[in-house]
């Protein structure tokens, strides 16, 4: 295989993943807070390492509205409590800007 | 005489509300809106169709009245 | 604990378009909607900011209520949360009860009745600009002495027309840290009572120089007027779609020339890299591009429906078209929910919170995506250009315009008919109680729309650069794989996976004229109603062999490949199907109970295939 076809296929598959991801994440929004809940408990024990379990923390999923408007009516207005989750007892915590 | 008798653009002074059964949703809901005992009220305007909805001005607020609805407030004074 | 969670929390409440919700968004900077008509705000909406001295504050925008004796869910939210019965709230530490100082005689009962629960409150008396301007005077001092709670002016919609209140919040939060004083003793009081105190109170303190504003009077008149009335709704609707059509054409053919330019040139530097050549061209370009063509069509029919539900007319139009509504057993409360749903079902369902009674509900819930949301308009845009000349009819209008406003208008014609067969199948004799409030006319300002505007292109960006674009990727994969064995001489898209979904489909759906290709393109429409036309972009600019490919527009392919039946065919389809998962999702979360998603899918693809079939067959007839 030439590196072309090579790089070629890595972007395609990068897409196509990304694609994949952002489809589920909207259209099973349930489903995918389940899956994400569950893995962020499985990497946020007291044995993990630091950053994992910081990390694990920061994709915890906060509780949104039947995430099933926030893609494309506002007028609703039920967007925008998603897009700005209530407030829930969190304790502080102070994180560096971490790079995206 | 009853509010839904009044002619288009006549007034009158409330007397009460009926309940059309027991318990009354939408006569409790008629008092709450200011439907109560010398107030005075006027049928601004009619719907196309039928005259219905009568559209009825108590207080300085003006409300969409099915013609139902307006059977249940008693008036004096109007002119049918 | 937080200290957020600890900061005072304040409730706005008040009759129904007293201007909570614009206070609110002066307070806290948000954007919620804010419209001319009882109704807007049906959920519990939260908020912060900052005073002066430096403490935040949380605030609760809530739905408005004429009376703490709730009669629909959205009045039930705001009397559960003023007693403190709402799940997993305490009681707000201060009510902020808010008035329209021009409908005192109506809004200050409702002061009263809550002033009752004897919790902290401060009275807001807001549309002092409007008083004002109409001559009301009120002595403020004389208000709060005969009310017996705090009173403070505002104006919601100019800036620093909050001051007062937020000042008066800064200070009295301090104080309210102390239990509230009991409710005082019981029910002795009667409605008669407390209008009797209002009318005390208003004796009192306020001077009103006529009890309505001439401009009202005079407007109503014609507006209200029996044949006069209907001819201007019949214009204004009409006006609504022919500017949809002819003052968005320039504008779409600039949009359209842009990308095709830009995907041109992104093409020609990827000339070398097949695959991903044609991902960029046949996926992402042609697909994303066609639907950005129609933003300036969304942004007219949205320009229309904030002016509209700024100036106060929908309610008179609801006035209007009561007598169509009550005959098809719907409530005139349906009227609203069922308009927002022409921007989307979602919000129109949402909006049904404020429909009394259950079963009325229930059924303006199952009508509503028979209204026209304007993601169908991509849809609808895109088969009348192909197919309908641009020509004027009757010397003055555009018959593209009179098109589309037939199809909506189809969607009205059957939403009505539905529901008066449902009333029928439930022998439904209960009565429908219409009891709405007509609000004063409003001039919209120029801002405020200009604003709605910007937040609806952004919203329908983000739609494109989020949603439409993940499923155009995969559906440009699905098209492109498994890849043609050697020496196929088709187009590759027919060896792929999504080619034979197509084919299969196409035994479905031939009867009604849909050919393999729109079979494709309703799978991912689906999710989103404009992604059936990226899709059907993706899907042509892949089956198109040969020089012609780079050129192929959709308009032109399918102008082109189509029967005149088969696209009144799909027109037809898209006045009913059911194809738009977050309605269904919203409407399983509204009635909590899958049936009725059953029923309204069931229902809706029974019709569309229906409408199709019968479309497609008389139009295979005569042509
Ligand atoms: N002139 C003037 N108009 C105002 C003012 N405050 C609000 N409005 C207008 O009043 C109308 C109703 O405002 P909303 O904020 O939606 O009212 P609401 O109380 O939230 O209404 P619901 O959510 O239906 O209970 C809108 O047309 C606002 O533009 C004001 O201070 N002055
Ligand atoms: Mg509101």
């Amino acid at each position: 295989m030439n590196a072309a076809l090579f790089a070629q296929a890595v972007v395609i598959a990068l897409a196509v993943a990304w694609a994949a991801w952002f489809a589920f994440r909207r259209l099973l929004p349930k489903t995918y807070r389940r899956l994400l809940s569950h893995a962020v408990a499985a990497f946020d024990r007291p044995s993990a390492p630091r950053w994992l379990r910081e990390y694990a923390r920061r994709a915890q999923p906060t509780s949104t509205s039947g995430g099933s408007c926030g893609d494309g009516c506002s007028t609703c207005g039920g967007c925008a409590a998603a897009a700005k989750p209530t407030v829930e007892a969190q304790p502080l915590v102070f994180r560096p800007r971490a790079p995206k | 005489m009853r509010l839904s008798e009044l002619k288009k653009g006549a007034s009158a002074v409330v007397r009460e509300v009926e309940d059309a059964h027991a318990a009354d949703p939408i006569a409790r809901r008629l008092r709450e809106l200011g439907f109560v005992g010398g107030e005075p009220v006027r049928v601004v305007a009619s719907g196309p169709v039928g005259g219905d909805p009568l559209l009825v001005q108590i207080g300085y607020t003006r409300f969409a009245l099915r013609r139902a609805e307006a059977a249940r407030v008693l008036v004096d004074g109007g002119v049918a | 604990m937080n200290a957020l969670v600890e900061s005072p929390r304040i409730a706005l409440v008040g009759n129904p378009n007293s201007g909570k919700t614009a206070l609110f968004n002066r307070l806290t900077g948000s954007q919620q909607k804010v419209a001319n008509y009882a109704g807007v705000t049906v959920e519990r909406k939260e908020g912060r900011f900052v005073a002066p001295s430096g403490r935040t504050l949380r605030l609760l925008d809530l739905p408005g209520a004429y009376s703490l004796d709730a009669a629909s869910p959205d009045e039930a939210i705001t009397r559960d949360i003023c007693e403190g019965r709402y799940p997993g709230e305490p009681a707000p530490d201060l009510i902020v009860c808010v008035a329209d100082a021009t409908n005192l005689r109506l809004h200050l009962r409702f002061v009263l009745e809550v002033k009752r629960l004897g919790r902290p409150m401060v009275l807001a008396l807001n549309m002092m600009d409007a008083a004002r301007k109409r001559g009301i005077r009120i002595d403020v001092a004389a208000l709060s002495d005969a009310l017996g709670v705090p009173v403070v002016e505002t104006i919601a919609v100019q800036r620093g027309g909050a001051a007062a209140l937020v000042e008066h919040l800064d200070r009295s939060v301090a104080a309210v840290a102390t239990a509230p004083s009991l409710p005082d003793s019981g029910d002795a009081a009667v409605e008669a009572d407390l209008h009797a105190q209002v009318r005390a109170a208003l004796a009192a303190a306020v001077t009103m120089p006529r009890a309505t504003s001439t401009v009202d009077d005079a407007l109503d008149r014609i507006v209200l007027h029996p044949i006069g009335g209907l001819a201007i709704l019949a214009a204004v609707m009409f006006l609504i779609f022919q500017a949809v059509f002819s003052w968005a054409a320039p504008l779409q053919d600039a949009v359209g020339a842009g990308v095709g330019a830009a995907g041109a040139w992104i093409g020609g530097l990827l000339e070398s890299m097949p695959l991903l050549h044609s991902l960029v061209t046949d996926g992402i370009f042609a697909g994303l591009g066609t639907v950005l063509e129609f933003l300036p069509q969304i942004l007219i029919l949205f320009l229309f429906i904030l002016m509209l539900e700024e100036s106060g007319y929908l309610p008179r139009a609801a006035f209007l078209l009561d007598r169509l509504m009550f005959k098809a057993g719907l409530t005139g409360r349906s009227f609203i929910p069922l308009l927002s749903s022409f921007a989307c079902a979602i919000p129109g369902i949402m909006a049904t919170r404020s429909i009394q009674d259950p079963r009325d509900r229930l059924t303006t819930i199952l009508v509503a995506p028979l209204m026209t949301c304007s993601a169908r308009l991509p849809v609808y845009t895109l088969l009348i250009g192909a197919f309908i000349p641009r020509q004027t009819v009757l010397g003055l209008f555009n018959l593209q315009g009179v098109v589309l406003f037939t199809l909506y208008f189809a969607g009205i014609v059957s939403a009505l008919a539905v529901a008066w067969v449902i009333k029928r199948l439930r022998r439904d004799r209960s009565e429908h109680a219409l009891l709405m409030e007509l609000p004063s006319y409003r001039l919209p300002n120029p801002r405020d729309v200009a604003i709605g505007l910007w937040e609806r292109a952004k919203i329908f960006l983000r739609r494109v650069t989020g949603i439409i674009l993940a499923l155009t990727v995969l559906l440009w994969f699905l098209s492109s794989f498994p890849a043609p064995p050697e020496g196929a001489t088709l187009p590759p898209i027919d060896y792929s996976l999504a080619g034979r979904i197509g084919r299969w489909m196409e035994h479905v759906f031939a009867p009604i004229g849909f050919n393999w290709q729109i079979c494709i393109a309703l799978i991912p429409g689906l999710a989103a109603r404009e992604v059936a036309v990226s899709s059907l972009a993706t899907v042509y600019a892949m089956s198109a062999v040969g020089e012609d490919a780079i050129a192929a527009e959709l308009g032109t392919a399918i102008a082109a490949q189509w029967s005149l039946a088969t696209a009144l065919s799909l027109l037809a389809w898209y006045v009913f199907a059911p194809q738009c998962m977050s309605t269904l999702a919203v409407i399983r979360r509204e009635t909590n109970s899958w049936r009725n998603v059953g029923v309204a899918a069931g229902y809706l693809f029974a019709l569309a295939y229906l409408a199709s079939f019968v479309t497609y067959q008389i139009a295979r007839a005569l042509t």
